[in-house]
């Protein structure tokens, strides 16, 4: 801005100098215009005084000369001595002699040398026939100027320290003049010599001073206007331009001292600002972004230039909205920048492109970004720990039911135990002796129900705490070892067996579901009821929860009630059925173990009954892994 | 003692064990005129509603007291409880609770269902006999009941 006002000054001394300039050579102009107007008229009236002096000798060339009275200073001509009559007397007696033209003429001319400023004028020839006609110098080169066919001459001359215009013409020879230079050898038309007239200058340069003067004064008048008015629109302009500047330096001061990335942009996509903070930013100066405006779409992260893109599209469309994407600076470094913009609008309400502010907000995203890790962290700890509680509850609900169980369970035994204990003491003392063998009988059976339950809780408990490792087990071997186990009560029972071919193999621990199966199938053979045709079907289907492994048979049945009920630890649907009732508790145990389930499905009593069971054991690898 | 119709208890007991000491008692305590054992809750159902087997309303009456176990198989005692509670014919019989659980959950679960008494087995023989003459003795002697 201050090569502003310096070039407002510049300029203005410029234009002065170049007025004063044109002012001095209009003045020098005019000076010499002036000056030549003074000759011309010098001139004029020199020529003027020919004409009339020519005029005057012709007339007395024409009359053949004039008789004057003979004094001192006119006596009589002795070049006319030739001439009759030059000498006449007059009746009177008064002496009269003839003057020629010539004669006059210089006479006249010697009448006005006495006068100071009346025009001089001079006969002359380069022949003259009185000496006093003989030519100055200047009059020698203009009679030799004449002879070459020169018709005037005329030129400044100074003559006894005065300036004189000097103006000569030729003098042609006419019928009169040979009356006295015919002996010369001159004839008509021939040039003899030349009248020459001086005017002085002097009495013209008064005018021509004070005309001069008026010119300068005019002209100094007109100049100091013009050096006025060129001031005077320096000034302005000077103040007006340090108006702007204050007002520029304010905004440019906004605009430019600001940590984020402002710019400004045409409709047509170009800059019309960039603040020089995008340096520091982005690493592009803003001079790169104004001599390229596609920068930007190379600034900006490939994977959010298309999200810019549409942003941009809309922005222009008067849509803008916020919208952080990331940059990727020279040095391969990639920023976060929050971006926000609005359209700008002209005075008369036209859309002049958008106005943007860019924001670095790396940091910030990184302390989000941290922050949502520790979130995560945080919430999958928590449900972490939530599965923990509620593994913990069904634990601790287990473990309430199992002890329950138990306390009841082991309990009844000792009541039977001490009760017919109670009861044989009372027989003993009363001396009766027809019960106690029954009495002592129950004692017994109830002792081994409690050594009998004790052992099925110790199984139960280790099933809990199985380690051996998973293993490839072929379900079809398996299944085969089993029935070769229980080959006796099948037999004795008379049941049919039926095995699916290709049973899949299944990871897990082989000696459980070994029990597993047997359990099962025991069940089938205890539970077969009345029928008299009893089947077990040994196979596999694929069900919602994938391979289940089901086993058959078309005994008793288990009505819909008794589904849940025949799972529960020492729970038995028939009271004299054999065992503790601890089968299928602990056969679910395993299966539960193996991360499968167990279940019953059945039409109800007498409708046989169909025990599934999937597995879903991790082969050893992931089961490491877990 | 007690005159007229002759006294009748439903015994619900899964252990015949149990049974036996439970009978023998009441008999030594001349209270088992009329002793009827069922085995589980379905049958015990079955003869307070004179159902299948205990249709015949004589050979089966309608007992003045039962005595309900709690673990029973197929239909436990808390359901037979429900059920007599629920039903407008029989919610009037008294029903006792005889029992090896001394669990709070089983006490609170019982009275919640109208239980008219909770009684815990003892292990000790003679507990056990006084037990149940006194259990007998009261309801069927001192407690009075509407008639029919």
């Amino acid at each position: 801005m201050v090569t502003q006002i310096r070039t407002i000054r510049r300029f203005s001394i410029a234009l002065a100098l170049f007025w004063t300039a044109g002012i001095a050579v209009s003045l020098l102009w005019f000076y010499k215009h002036e000056q030549d107007t003074v000759l011309e008229i010098a001139r004029a009236e020199a020529r003027a005084t020919y004409e009339k002096d020519s005029l005057y000798r012709r007339w007395a060339t024409n009359h053949g000369g004039v008789y004057v009275t003979v004094s001192a200073s006119s006596p009589p001509n002795p070049n006319l001595a030739m001439v009759p009559e030059r000498d006449v007397v007059t009746p009177s007696g008064r002496a009269l002699t003839l003057i020629n033209p010539a004669y006059m003429t210089r006479q006249v001319f010697e009448l006005a040398d006495s006068q100071k400023n009346l025009v001089r004028g001079h006969i002359t020839s380069l022949k003259p026939i009185r000496p006093e006609n003989v030519p100055d110098p200047w009059e020698a080169r203009a009679l030799l100027k004449f002879e070459q066919g020169v018709k005037e001459v005329s030129e400044v001359q100074v003559i006894n320290g005065r300036r004189y215009m000097r103006l000569m013409r030729p003098f042609v020879t006419e019928e009169g003049c040979l009356k006295c230079h015919a002996r010369q050898g001159y004839k008509v038309g021939d040039i003899r010599g030349g009248i020459s007239a001086s005017v002085p200058i002097e009495p013209n340069e008064g005018a021509f001073a004070s005309v001069i003067m008026g010119g300068v004064a005019s002209h100094s008048i007109l100049w100091l206007l013009g050096v006025g008015m060129i001031g005077t629109g320096s000034r302005v302009l000077t103040r007006s331009a340090r108006v702007l500047e204050k007002s520029e330096e304010r905004y440019r001061t906004v605009a430019d001292y600001t940590d984020d990335w402002e710019y400004w942009q045409a409709p047509d996509r170009t800059f019309r600002y960039v603040s020089p903070s995008c340096k520091k930013l982005c690493g592009y100066g803003h001079e790169a972004f104004y001599a390229d405006h596609t920068l930007i779409e190379r600034v900006i992260h490939p994977d959010d230039l298309a999200a810019y893109l549409d942003h941009e599209h809309a922005s222009f469309d008067g849509n803008p909205s916020p919208i952080d994407f990331r940059i990727v600076r020279p040095d391969g470094e990639v920023r976060w920048i929050s971006h926000i913009c609005r359209v700008v609008y002209t005075k008369e309400g036209a859309e002049s492109g958008v106005r943007a502010s860019n924001r670095d907000i790396t940091d910030r995203k990184r302390a989000d970004e941290a922050l949502r890790e520790q979130a995560l962290l945080l919430e999958s700890e928590v449900r972490e720990r939530k599965e923990r509680e509620l593994e913990l509850e069904a634990k601790n609900a287990e473990l309430e039911r199992f002890t329950y169980t138990v306390s009841h369970d082991l309990k009844s035994p000792l009541i039977t135990i001490k009760g017919f204990a109670g009861a044989v003491i009372k027989d003993l003392q009363n001396g009766q002796s027809q019960r106690l063998d029954g009495d002592v009988r129950r004692i017994m059976a109830a002792a081994d129900k409690m050594t009998a339950l004790l052992d099925d809780l110790l199984e139960l408990s280790r099933v809990g705490r199985i380690v051996n490792a998973p293993t490839l087990i072929d379900m079809n071997a398996l299944t085969h070892e089993v029935l070769a186990q229980l080959a006796g009560p099948l037999e004795q029972r008379g049941v049919e067996v039926l095995v699916q071919q290709e049973l899949p193999t299944v990871w897990g621990d082989q000696r459980r579901i070994c029990e597993v199966l047997q359990n099962l199938m025991e069940n089938a053979i205890k539970y077969a009821g009345e029928q008299p045709h009893p089947c077990i079907e040994i196979g596999v289907r694929d069900g919602e929860e994938g391979v289940v492994f089901t086993v058959r048979d078309n005994g008793m049945g288990v009505a819909q009630q008794y589904h849940e009920t025949i799972f529960g630890l020492f729970n038995k649907l028939d009271a004299r059925s054999e065992g503790t009732g601890i089968g299928l508790a602990l056969a679910r145990r395993i299966i539960e173990f193996h991360g499968g389930k167990l279940w019953v499905e059945s039409e109800g009593a007498g409708q046989g009954s169909t025990f599934c069971f999937t597995l879903n054991m991790t082969p050893p690898a992931a089961a490491v892994e877990s | 003692m007690v005159e007229g119709e002759p006294l009748c208890i439903l015994l619900v007991e899964d252990n015949p064990d149990h049974a036996e000491l439970a009978l023998r008692n009441l008999s030594d305590a001349g209270l088992a005129n009329r002793v009827f054992h069922v085995e589980d809750g379905e049958a015990a159902l079955d003869y307070l509603h004179n159902r299948g087997r205990f249709v015949d309303e004589l050979s089966y009456p309608r007992p003045h007291l039962v005595l309900l176990d709690l673990r029973l198989p197929k239909v436990d005692g808390i359901e037979v409880l429900k059920q007599v509670k629920a039903s407008e014919q029989l919610k009037a019989i008294p029903v006792v609770i005889l029992t090896t659980s001394a669990a709070e959950r089983d006490l609170a679960q019982a009275y919640n269902h109208y239980a008219n008494s909770y009684l815990t087995k003892p292990v000790d023989f003679d507990s056990f006999s006084r037990l149940l003459q006194d259990l007998g003795f009261y309801w069927l002697a001192w407690n009075k009941r509407p008639s029919g």
